[in-house]
């Protein structure tokens, strides 16, 4: 085999194995990663909170596992550092969508910043659902930074058993 | 009316730097403790600010039980290291979808030399993390009266 059918082929593996990397990447952080938008866009940046949001990081990984019982639908969701009276959270068809705001206090925004990674700002989270629930029944709670939200499975689309008749 | 830097390539530049973060393991780059970082699972994210008397971290660790943190300061190093472990027993199969990050993560600062290490306090509220590190008394900026 000659010398550049070796590299030929050096390189399609490599291209592979990034390929497979990014396929995973997005897997894994596409709907995980999150944008926070300040409040006040484009307006004159005047309070020191506000001079902050825009500097703070506009990504956020908000990630989130679902998982499927035999009655309900079980989401968690870490959302550190919010205030869970003002989470607004909805069922639209077979999407799940929590709507927040990470706000800054004011003892925050001062002194020096070395590293800004967090992200402050309000935000919208959609999580897709593998049935349909019912959502007038949804329980959610919030402890250490985790989003808890259980929602039961509507009546048509829970498992039924039935009796093979002789 | 303001001016706005004009940065079309910003918000790219913002989402790479996160995604570097994320896969950041810097094998090598702290020496003997690569092991340490090369076991971590997830990497937390951090800000870090220096107040007049002073320097107070944040870390996002949502879903990690105080009890599992710990934050530790030798040589002028700050290490913060802990857990996240599974919040239910349910088997793994139920699963629709898992982006949550189970196991350790690892974070260190070299702090400046101003930093008292006997002082340092943590608190963790709502998934957050705060430490707060006074800087030594002696060595905090004092102003010196010019007599006339």
């Amino acid at each position: 085999m000659s010398t550049f059918a070796e590299i030929g082929e050096g390189l399609e593996r490599a291209w592979d194995s990034i390929a497979d990397g990014w396929r995973q990447l997005r897997q894994r952080a596409t709907h995980a990663l999150t944008r926070f938008k300040p409040l006040n866009s484009g307006g004159k940046l005047e309070t020191a909170e506000e001079v902050f949001l825009q500097r703070s990081s506009p990504w956020g990984l908000l990630a989130a596992d679902v998982s499927e019982g035999d009655t309900e639908v079980d989401v968690r969701l870490e959302a550190p550092g919010l205030e869970a009276d003002n989470l607004d959270i909805q069922v639209v068809g077979n999407v799940l969508v929590v709507r927040g705001e990470k706000k800054v206090q004011h003892a925050q925004t001062e002194g020096r910043f070395y590293v800004m990674e967090c992200a402050y700002g309000s935000f919208e989270r959609a999580v897709p659902l593998p049935v349909e629930v019912d959502e007038n029944a949804a329980k959610a709670s919030y402890r250490r930074g985790v989003l808890h939200i259980k929602l039961p499975k509507k009546a048509a689309t829970r498992g039924r058993r039935i009796e093979v008749q002789y | 009316m303001s001016l706005v830097r004009y940065e079309p390539w910003g918000l790219l530049n913002q989402l790479h730097g996160e995604i570097d973060r994320l896969f950041d393991t810097r094998l090598g780059s702290y020496g003997e403790d690569s092991s340490q970082l090369a076991t971590s699972d997830w990497v937390p994210a951090v800000d870090i600010r220096e107040e007049a008397d002073r320097y107070v971290i944040h870390a996002d660790v949502p879903g990690v039980d105080p009890k599992d943190i710990e934050v530790h300061m030798e040589d002028g190093v700050l290490s913060i290291k802990g857990e996240r472990k599974s919040e239910s027993k349910e088997e793994r199969e139920h699963y629709k979808r898992v982006e949550r990050v189970r196991g350790s993560f690892f974070r260190r600062f070299s702090m400046p030399d101003t930093a008292n290490a006997e002082a340092i306090s943590a608190k963790s509220k709502d998934g957050v993390l705060e430490i707060v590190i006074p800087k030594q008394e002696k060595l905090q900026p004092k102003r010196i009266q010019i007599e006339s």
